[in-house]
């Protein structure tokens, strides 16, 4: 397990968008997806076409029908996804105007279980999922519109 | 709140950068998305209800409500025909 923390990446009057870093790192999640792609040949574009739906999403909210089911049925875990390509950015959807941008890559096996990097963004994205929502019930956070509280200081084992 | 200062340039430096062409094509894709949308709801039907009247799989029916599908004229058609009403008019 490693300690993560959320750190806030826009926010607009509808929505607010965020990502994670995790201890060991220098750069958040979303910086890493990223710099994946933003200088490949062949995935550049599919990055334009993720970036600029997240741009659109910022005005008009996080719509349940402008993601692809991740995870599990019980977990907000979800993709934006390029079909064609498939590249894949691996979100935490916790309502139409909050959402938690996490890392990805080309699925190019059946399952995102059997490649070891997807599955493992996932597994990190379905465990904050379990630790906010127990935060939540717990009240110690709240989704309060755009804004997360409660979790300037917080580190979440993921 | 901690702020992800790079993500954030990275992330507008994109946006801005992507061509004309592409942002057009992304913009009338979520527009046919988000009329079709309000079209399903209006009617009461369902994704599964589209998928049949089209001959497509449900899944599919879930791509184009994604916002970034690139439609064939066919299509349009099809779920025009499908919906009731034009999803694009030209003129």
């Amino acid at each position: 397990m490693t300690k993560a923390t959320i750190l806030s990446l826009e926010q607009t009057e509808n929505t607010g968008l965020f990502t994670i870093i995790f201890e060991d790192e220098n750069q958040s999640e979303f910086v890493r997806f990223v710099n994946k792609f933003k200088d490949d040949a062949v995935r550049k574009n599919d990055l334009r076409i993720i970036l600029n739906q997240i741009d659109t999403m910022l005005l008009k909210g996080f719509e349940e029908r402008r993601f692809r089911p991740e995870g599990k049925m019980s977990d907000g875990v979800a993709a934006l996804p390029v079909y064609k390509s498939g590249l894949r950015l691996y979100c935490l959807r916790m309502s139409d105007s909050v959402l938690i941008v996490g890392n990805g890559g080309v699925k190019d096996t059946k399952t995102y279980q059997e490649d070891e990097d997807l599955n493992g963004y996932v597994i990190s994205l379905q465990k904050l999922d379990a630790l906010l929502k127990a935060d939540i019930k717990n009240g110690l956070v709240r989704i309060e519109k755009t804004e997360i509280i409660g979790i300037d200081d917080k580190e979440y084992d993921l | 709140m901690k702020q992800d200062l790079e993500g954030r340039k990275l992330f507008r430096q994109i946006v801005d950068e992507t061509p004309a062409e592409l942002k057009m094509q992304l913009r009338f894709s979520d527009s046919i998305a988000e009329k079709m949308d309000s079209l399903l709801k209006e009617r009461g039907m369902s994704q599964r209800e589209l998928a049949k009247s089209t001959g497509k799989t449900e899944a599919e029916v879930s791509r184009w409500l994604g916002g970034t599908h690139n439609f064939t004229l066919r299509t349009l058609a099809k779920i025009s025909i499908a919906l009731g009403e034009d999803l694009i008019t030209v003129c």
